[in-house]
C-alpha cells in the first residue's frame, strides 16, 4: 500500500510538468493549438460510438506521431488512467451495462491523452498567456497557476514523508499498528504541506507579489504548420460528423 | 538620529509562534546603513524568524520594529518590498515558478517593469551566477547550488539597499560558495545575515550579534567577538 501510495506520488509530481519535447507541434502557435486540442477533447467526450472513438483514437496516434511525443512520456503519464477511470465506473457495470462503462472509460482516457499531450509540448508559461489573450477571468487563472505551483509541492511532500519513513523502519508491522501510523502520518502530512504552503506564500509576498502578472510570449507565426494544424483538426471533425 | 539612516529599529520584540512556541524575546537593536551584520545562534536559537521580521514579513507579537525609519504597514509596504531582498534558508519554498526565467522575472514583473525593461534587468545577475542555460528549465529539478544561485540571483534583480540572507552557504557546493562570498564582499549597501558557520562570518562582517539558545540577544560586538571562546560555547555554536 505505502510503495504505491509513494509510486503514485512520484508519478503525480511530474504530472503536469513540461517534458522540453523538440516536436513539430511547437511551430504552431499556442492559441491556435489550444483551441484545437480543445476540439478534439470535445469531439471525444460527446459521443458513445465506438466508430466515432475509434476513429479519434487514430486521429490520436497520428497526433502522437507527427508531434513526435516520446511514448514512454506518455505512457507514463496516461498509462494507469484507464484503470483509474473503469474503477470509478464500476458501479455502472451493474447500474446500466460493461459496454456503457467501457466506452465511458475510452472517452475520458482520449480526453486526458489530448490534454496530456498538450502540456507535454507547451510551456506552462505560455499555456498561462493563452488563456489570458482569450481573456479567461484572471481569478480562475491565478488559480491554475497556484494549483501547477503547490502540485508539485504537495506530491514531492508525501514521498519525503514516506522514503523518509521507510529508510527508518526495521521490521514488519501487523496491519493495525501501520493503519494507526498511516493516520499519523496523514497528519503530518497535512501540517507539513500547509507549512511549506505558508512558507511560499511568504516568499511570493518578499518578491512583491502583486496579482501575478505574467508577460504573454508566443512563437513566431508561421503560417505552414498553423495551416497544416488547422486542415487535420477540420478533417477530423468532418470524419467525427460522417461515421 | 545622526546622519546615517536606521535601516532597523527594533525594541523590545517578542514572536511567539501560534502554537505558543516562543520565536525570539526582549530582542532591541538598531542596524544603521551599510552595516553588515551577522546573526550568529545555534540551530533554533530564532534566526529565521528575525530575519522574517526585518523583512516587515512577520509582524511582531510585541514590541515595536521600525524599517527604514517606516513602520511596518500595507502604505509602506511597496517600498519594503523594491528596497529589501530577501534570500529564504530553503530554496525550494523561495522558487515557485513554471521555468527559472520566469523567477527571474517575477518580482520586476510583481513591481511594474515592462517585459523588456525586465528581460535586461534579469540579464547581468544572469552572467554573473551562471544560470543564463538554465532559462527553460523548471526551478525543482536543479541541484542545491543551482537553486541557491537562481534564488540569490532574484534576490538581487532590483539591487535592494538591504540584503536579507537566512543562511546563503547551507548546503551548497564550494564553488557556489566562493561565489556568494566574493559577491558579498563586493556588496556595497546594508546586510544581514543569519548563519551558524563562524569562517563565513570573518569573511563578509564587521559586526555580530550572537544569539542565545534562549532566543535572546548573548552579546553585540565586532569580529572579535569570533575569538571569544566562552561566548561562542554560551551560544552553543562551539
Amino acid at each position: 500500500m505505502e510503495a504505491l501510495i509513494k509510486s503514485a506520488s512520484q508519478y503525480f509530481e511530474v504530472f503536469f510538468i513540461q517534458e522540453n519535447v523538440k516536436s513539430p507541434l511547437r511551430l504552431v502557435d499556442t492559441r491556435i493549438g489550444l483551441m484545437g486540442f480543445l476540439v478534439l477533447v470535445m469531439l471525444s467526450i460527446n459521443t458513445f460510438s465506438p466508430n466515432k472513438l475509434f476513429f479519434i483514437l487514430f486521429n490520436l496516434f497520428i497526433l502522437i506521431i507527427a508531434s513526435k511525443v516520446p511514448l514512454y512520456s506518455y505512457f507514463k503519464r496516461v498509462g494507469l488512467m484507464p484503470l483509474f477511470i473503469f474503477t470509478i465506473m464500476l458501479p455502472q457495470v451493474f447500474l446500466s451495462s460493461i459496454e456503457y462503462a467501457l466506452l465511458f472509460t475510452f472517452r475520458i482516457f482520449l480526453a486526458v491523452s489530448f490534454i496530456t499531450i498538450f502540456t507535454i509540448i507547451v510551456p506552462f508559461k505560455e499555456i498561462l498567456s493563452t488563456l489570458r489573450f482569450y481573456r479567461i477571468p484572471s481569478i480562475l487563472i491565478l488559480t491554475f497557476s497556484f494549483t501547477y505551483s503547490y502540485i508539485y509541492l504537495v506530491f514531492n511532500e508525501l514521498y519525503r514523508i514516506l522514503v523518509a519513513r521507510e529508510c527508518r523502519r526495521f521490521n514488519n508491522k501487523g496491519y493495525r499498528k501501520i493503519w494507526k501510523e498511516g493516520g499519523e502520518l496523514l497528519g503530518t502530512y497535512f501540517i507539513r504541506v500547509y507549512e511549506r504552503g505558508e512558507n511560499i506564500h511568504l516568499a511570493r509576498i518578499s518578491r512583491g507579489y502583486n496579482n501575478d502578472k505574467y508577460y504573454t510570449i508566443f512563437q513566431k507565426f508561421n503560417l505552414l504548420p498553423n495551416l497544416i494544424f488547422v486542415i487535420f483538426i477540420a478533417l477530423t471533425v468532418i470524419g467525427w460528423v460522417i461515421l | 538620529m545622526g546622519d546615517t539612516l536606521n535601516i532597523i529599529e527594533a525594541s523590545n520584540i517578542k514572536y511567539v509562534y501560534p502554537d505558543k512556541t516562543l520565536g525570539v524575546k526582549n530582542f532591541s537593536l538598531d542596524i544603521q546603513e551599510f552595516e553588515r551584520l551577522v546573526l550568529l545562534g545555534s540551530n533554533g536559537s530564532g534566526k529565521s524568524t528575525l530575519l522574517k521580521i526585518f523583512a516587515g514579513l512577520v509582524k511582531p507579537t510585541s514590541g515595536n520594529i521600525k524599517i527604514f525609519e517606516k513602520r511596518v504597514n500595507r502604505d509602506n509596504y511597496p517600498y519594503f518590498r523594491k528596497n529589501i531582498g530577501f534570500l529564504f534558508q530553503n530554496s525550494d519554498d523561495f522558487l515557485f515558478n513554471p521555468t527559472v526565467e520566469d523567477e527571474l522575472l517575477y518580482t520586476p514583473l510583481q513591481l511594474g517593469f515592462s517585459t523588456e525593461e525586465a528581460k535586461n534587468l534579469i540579464l547581468e545577475n544572469s552572467n554573473y551566477f551562471g544560470i543564463k542555460k538554465l532559462y527553460e528549465k523548471p526551478p525543482f529539478r536543479l541541484s542545491g547550488g543551482e537553486k541557491k544561485r537562481v534564488a540569490l540571483a532574484c534576490v538581487l534583480q532590483l539591487n535592494p539597499r538591504l540584503l536579507i540572507l537566512d543562511e546563503p552557504t547551507s548546503n551548497i557546493d564550494g564553488k557556489t560558495r566562493k561565489k556568494i562570498i566574493d559577491f558579498l564582499k563586493e556588496y556595497e549597501g546594508t546586510m544581514i545575515i543569519s548563519t551558524h558557520e563562524i569562517d563565513f562570518v570573518k569573511k563578509i562582517s564587521n559586526k555580530v550579534v550572537l544569539l542565545s539558545p534562549e532566543k535572546e540577544i548573548l552579546k553585540i560586538g565586532g569580529i572579535e567577538l569570533l575569538e571569544d571562546k566562552n561566548y561562542l560555547e554560551d551560544a552553543e555554536i562551539l
